[in-house]
């Protein structure tokens, strides 16, 4: 490894680069899927390569090869220097980087059971059993079973000293029931939609979300949806659970304080932010029960890590407190701009080959008081949804429209009948200023979402939000095509 | 600067595809699995993107992804890796053939794909794509920083690919290409309002990016000042290609794959051979038509053929890979795209026979639609999506386009969208959809089309 880093050093400084950094990287994935009983997916997935970055004449030139050779290294290198360079013939100012201190660190995602030594039988076995027990319920289509894993290992090195190695590891699965009938399609999804739950951990969470225990229930409420009452079309009180509530943190909250969005840097693609440079300690983002936290030191979130790949140190930071808006997420880059003396450490790349840009860590609404019945009991009447199902927001992340599998009435503090095809439509700062109550620490769970999209060329970031159940005041419900 | 050494020309491309060629070969005859299959997508890729006129990332991307099926008997398993190595491909051969001893037995496993076949689809490789620089392609977006001037932020992105897709099997496919590519997205964006266009093309000499930007910044500067006249209900619209093409891909999603009419998922169940749009939509897959970018066979080797998807409103196929097509008793429509489901990716909708301005011109009341932002899923089932409005949204009055509009949430029925179809228009372009792929289409003129929601921009 010192080889290929070394060159890139000496390859760097005969440019005479401002600054430069290389990340090595080595990715591998296992993924398992069963569905009706047949294994439809079992493979293994890896690759390796390395990306150099450097910053030259005032702007960025990256450049990336899966060939690890000092040759090529030094190669890449020079071809990074040359983008830069045609970068900086249309500069208009020149890329600033705040100080971070040098670390010389290794980190290590705490495991208790590393994912890739439990063996592919073992996992088969789980997924087949989960699947059997879905298939048992009379009326269900379809059932599927999946598991994941993921392993990073990487080197980063920069022209400024610092020297990072950092394996991080996730784990996750779940369980998925399908129910058609004529035109009629519904999904039940245990303990997440699209493909489950995942953490910065190892096959122990797997373990802990009892797939098989769990599988008829879900397997019959998919078959239960069909009968079930349509979502009524009114505006009324909303309680969201912990996996809907984290997507809706996600679109609404995560995406709007990317600083580089804010900037215009996805304005062609992803889009921007509402959440503009003005608002910054003073916009009122929602009630003031609202604490949101961006925190990549937190156990367990597919967000948490040692250092971001600028090499940033992990942090903890306040995003919006009793309901203000006080900080963006940002890299090194862009912090100044926000009035910031550090990056709060959240530049991340997908892989080796792609350039580092803005990506949540943790985005978390910290939790309030009391129990998820406790919340019921405290709700005169309005609708409990459950489990995304779909997602879509526009270009500054204002106005919203969710889709969850499953929802219950509310009735006089209880819940009453199954409700089917339930969504809901808002503006962020509307939504968020009817946040009334949050439940407690014991119901606070980091939900994974392993499948962010952004940046051009395209990357998936793996990130979660920690939530608790919460209740909403004067939503619309039941939108209709 | 615009050292060739650097890049992939014609003959190092050609080089690296006979080499992939025999690596392969060489891993299959050495595999212990009775069947083996060996594919390599392989790319060099440029970007440069852009925003408040200037660059800001700037990227180059060499990578492959080498991609191993083994079979012993009816166990199936994939391992997959980037070494375009003889060592890098045995270890993969070697991993897929372990795994597949402790997979589980799979009665619908129809065998790799048998060749040898022919490929009537020919691609093209242009050198002059393949080795564009970055001081090229910075060259080029100086016009489109200058036009923003100080009224607009030009974003967007200039990048140029070179791939190279092999595949071979233990049944005799061998088959390899090499093609190029290049594209071009802009949006201006001022004080109130916003323009997007795009381009693709395989030669990137073909690409008049000046031109492209003038119809991107036009739109801008027509929509500024938009108006909240307009609230909710149903409108007659004219969709511009790329809310076209976006409906289209979430219809090949939704349901133009075999493995989905099997698991009951498609919105085709029970109604093939049914009418479920009007008459006059006509919707097939072709990677003969050059316009699509296809590449010349699927990823198990399978020649790309047309497939009739639609036709005159009536429901007339769905893809299929070999896997999908042995349960039917059918042939591989060469639609394999290396998972379960085969999806159709080189979407075509025939044309009609107006101009976008005769479109506009028989319009009374309604709102032209320039592009979709973040559609997804209401109901599968039925292809109800939501989604927003973005870019260039105008009221039309009495034949004309009057104003610029705030943008709309709709909530709309994909099939019901089509059924009310009122006019397409002769010329069709290549489009992209909002979560990738994208279809050649026409401008489309929709009534009574559901925006659901608003904004306040």
């Amino acid at each position: 490894m010192k080889e290929l880093t070394d060159s890139f050093l000496n390859a760097a400084q005969t440019s005479g680069v401002q600054y430069g950094d290389i990340r090595v990287i080595e990715r591998a994935h296992e993924g398992i899927g069963v569905k009706n009983g047949k294994v439809e997916e079992l493979q293994r997935d890896s690759d390796s390569g390395f990306g150099v970055r450097v910053l030259h004449k005032g702007c960025w030139g990256f450049a990336s090869s899966r060939e690890l050779s000092p040759n090529e290294v030094a190669r890449i290198t020079r071809l990074a220097v040359e983008i830069a360079e045609a970068s900086a013939t249309l500069k208009k100012e020149d890329v600033r980087l705040v100080d971070e201190p040098v670390h010389q660190e290794t980190w290590i995602t705490p495991v208790q059971e590393d994912p890739f030594a439990v063996s592919i039988e073992e996992k088969l076995k789980l997924m087949l059993a989960a699947n059997e027990e879905m298939r048992k319920v009379t009326g269900v289509t379809n059932v599927t079973t999946s598991t994941d894993c993921f392993r990073e290992h990487q080197w980063f090195v920069n022209t400024e000293g610092s020297d990072i190695e950092q394996t991080i590891i996730e784990a996750g699965g779940g369980i998925e029931a399908v129910a058609v009938r004529g035109n009629e399609f519904q999904r039940r999804s245990y303990p997440n939609s699209f493909r489950g739950q995942y953490h910065t951990a190892g096959f122990e969470v797997v373990r802990s979300y009892d797939l098989i225990g769990n599988a008829q229930r879900i397997a019959s409420e998919a078959v239960q949806l069909l009968d079930a009452k349509e979502c009524p079309s009114a505006t009324t009180t909303l309680v969201l659970d912990g996996p809907q509530l984290a997507l809706q943190v996600h679109e609404s909250i995560g995406h709007p304080i990317e600083l580089d969005r804010v900037l215009g840097s996805e304005a062609a693609y992803a889009g921007m932010s509402f959440a503009t440079l003005e608002k910054k300690g003073n916009f009122k983002y929602g009630s003031d029960i609202m604490h949101v936290t961006a925190d990549a030191t937190l156990p367990g979130g597919l967000g948490s890590f040692g250092f971001d790949d600028d090499g940033v140190q992990s942090q903890r930071v306040d995003i919006i407190k009793d309901g203000i808006f006080l900080d963006y997420l940002t890299n090194r880059e862009s912090a100044h701009i926000a009035g910031n003396s550090r990056s709060n450490g959240t530049n991340r790349a997908d892989g080796w080959n792609r350039i580092p840009i803005i990506r949540m860590t943790n985005i978390n609404l910290e939790p309030g008081e009391g129990s998820f019945d406790d919340l019921i009991a405290d709700t005169k009447d309005g609708v409990y949804m459950s489990t995304n199902r779909s997602w879509s927001i526009d270009d500054r992340r204002v106005n919203f429209q969710f889709g969850t599998e499953i929802a219950w009435e509310i009735v006089n503090g209880k819940l009453g009948q199954m409700l089917k095809n339930p969504n809901y439509t808002g503006i962020t700062p509307e939504f968020w200023g009817g946040l009334d109550r949050i439940c407690g620490p014991d119901e606070w769970v980091i939900w994974g979402t392993p499948n962010c999209g952004k940046g051009q060329p395209s990357q998936v970031a793996h990130v979660a939000h920690g939530v608790a159940p919460a209740r909403f005041r004067n939503v619309q419900v039941g939108i209709r095509g | 600067m615009g050292n060739n050494d650097l890049y992939m020309t014609t003959d190092r491309a050609k080089k690296a595809a006979d080499e992939i060629l025999e690596m392969a070969d060489a891993a299959i005859k050495a595999s212990p699995a009775d069947e083996t299959e060996i594919v390599v997508f392989a790319n060099d890729s440029a970007l440069t993107r852009f925003a408040n006129n200037q660059i800001h990332q700037n990227n180059f991307e060499r990578n492959a992804e080498v991609s191993v099926r083994a079979a012993i008997g009816n166990r199936v398993a994939k391992s997959s890796g980037n070494a375009v190595t003889p060592d890098g491909m045995k270890a993969l051969v070697e991993d897929a053939y372990r795994m597949a001893q402790v997979s589980q037995e799979d009665e619908d496993w129809a065998g790799l794909p048998k060749g040898e076949f022919e490929y009537p689809i020919k691609v093209d490789f242009f050198e002059n794509t393949a080795v564009l620089t970055p001081e090229d392609r910075a060259k080029q977006l100086k016009g489109v920083f200058d036009l923003a001037g100080d009224a607009y932020q030009a974003a967007g992105t200039l990048s140029n690919t070179v791939v190279t897709l092999g595949v071979v099997n233990s049944h005799g496919v061998k088959t390899v290409c090499n093609t190029t590519s290049g594209k071009f997205t802009v949006l201006y964006t001022g004080s109130d309002s916003s323009g997007y266009y795009e381009d693709f093309q395989r030669d990137f000499s073909k690409m008049d990016i000046a031109a492209l930007a003038r119809i991107a910044i036009d739109k801008a500067e027509a929509s500024k000042n938009p108006s909240s006249e307009v609230g909710v209900g149903k409108y007659t619209v004219v969709l511009e290609e790329e809310a076209v093409a976006t409906m289209l891909m979430f219809l090949s999603w939704l349901g133009f794959s075999a493995k989905m009419v099997h698991d009951q998922e498609s919105f085709l169940v029970g109604k093939m051979g049914e009418k479920i749009t009007g008459g006059d939509i006509t919707i097939y897959d072709d990677a003969t038509d050059a316009r699509t970018m296809g590449l010349p066979f699927d990823f198990e080797g399978v020649p790309k053929q047309k497939l009739m998807l639609i036709q005159n409103g009536v429901a007339e196929g769905y893809a299929h890979n070999w896997k999908t097509a042995k349960k039917d008793g059918v042939a591989s429509t060469g639609h394999y795209i290396g998972r379960e489901e085969p999806l159709p990716v080189n979407l075509v909708m025939s044309p009609g026979d107006k101009t976008k301005d005769e479109l506009i011109a028989s319009t009374d009341y309604g709102v032209l639609v320039s592009r979709f932002h973040y559609p997804n899923v209401v109901n599968p089932m039925e292809t109800v999506i939501t989604g927003m409005t973005r870019d260039g949204t105008f009221l039309i009055e009495n034949g004309k386009i009057t104003k610029g509009l705030k943008n709309f949430r709709f909530t709309q029925n994909i099939l019901a969208a089509l059924a009310n179809n009122e006019g397409l228009t002769r010329e069709q372009r290549f489009s992209s959809a909002f979560f990738g792929g994208g279809a050649v289409v026409p401008v489309a003129k929709i009534k009574d089309f559901n925006f659901s929601g608003k904004t306040d921009f």
